[in-house]
């Protein structure tokens, strides 16, 4: 919450950043998920998709292209058909209870 | 009832460029020693072989390649925040 133009204004963090004139760094952490399950690496996604909103209720969760975000968690799988596959997590600083709940329940999946 | 972790506390701002060196020096004091860095062309990459960890460090951008340990994330966590400003 700013004061922008003599107006109060919500701005989210790279337009303070622009506002103020300072370049932001940005941290970002990713971690791989080794996941037996034969199928595509599409299937594989819609799976963890169903399973994110089932424990992440109230949390908004997309999927484009096979790409899972969660705020600014990203969930991306890999592999061949019938292979193991290899889950993707990645997320910024900013969002390390979330990534790391996401990446810990995808462990924990995977044991 | 809402599922998952509590809302995160405010986020922090980092900003300006990591200083390489004194991050390695950051990571020895958290106890992730044997640092290796390696100068790129955007950047470098700092090397923890004991750790599983790939740091890659650009100019306005730090991503950390690690095998999932925490406590390992929170060392690197607390290292680089150690060598931006931030708020």
């Amino acid at each position: 919450l700013c004061v922008k133009d003599n107006r109060l204004s919500f701005l989210d963090i790279d337009e303070i950043c622009d506002e103020i004139g300072i370049n932001r760094h940005v941290i970002r952490f990713t971690s791989t998920v080794r996941f037996d399950d034969p199928g595509s690496a599409a299937k594989t996604a819609e799976k963890l998709k169903t399973l994110l909103a089932e424990k992440l209720q109230g949390w908004s969760i997309t999927i484009s292209d096979g790409n899972i975000s969660v705020e600014s968690v990203l969930i991306k799988v890999e592999g061949d058909d019938d292979n193991t596959k290899s889950i993707y997590v990645s997320w910024t600083n900013q969002d390390e209870d979330l990534g790391s709940y996401i990446l810990g329940l995808l462990q924990s999946m995977v044991q | 009832a809402v599922g998952g972790p509590a809302p995160a506390p405010q986020p922090r701002l980092h900003w300006s460029a990591l200083d390489v060196e004194a991050l390695v020096r950051a990571l020895a004091r958290e106890g992730v020693a044997e640092a290796r860095v390696e100068a790129g062309a955007d950047g470098c990459i700092v090397h923890l072989p004991r750790h599983d960890t790939l740091v890659h460090v650009e100019r306005h951008a730090t991503h950390v390649f690690c095998e999932g340990r925490a406590d390992v994330r929170q060392a690197l966590r607390r290292a680089i925040a150690a060598c931006l400003p931030h708020i």
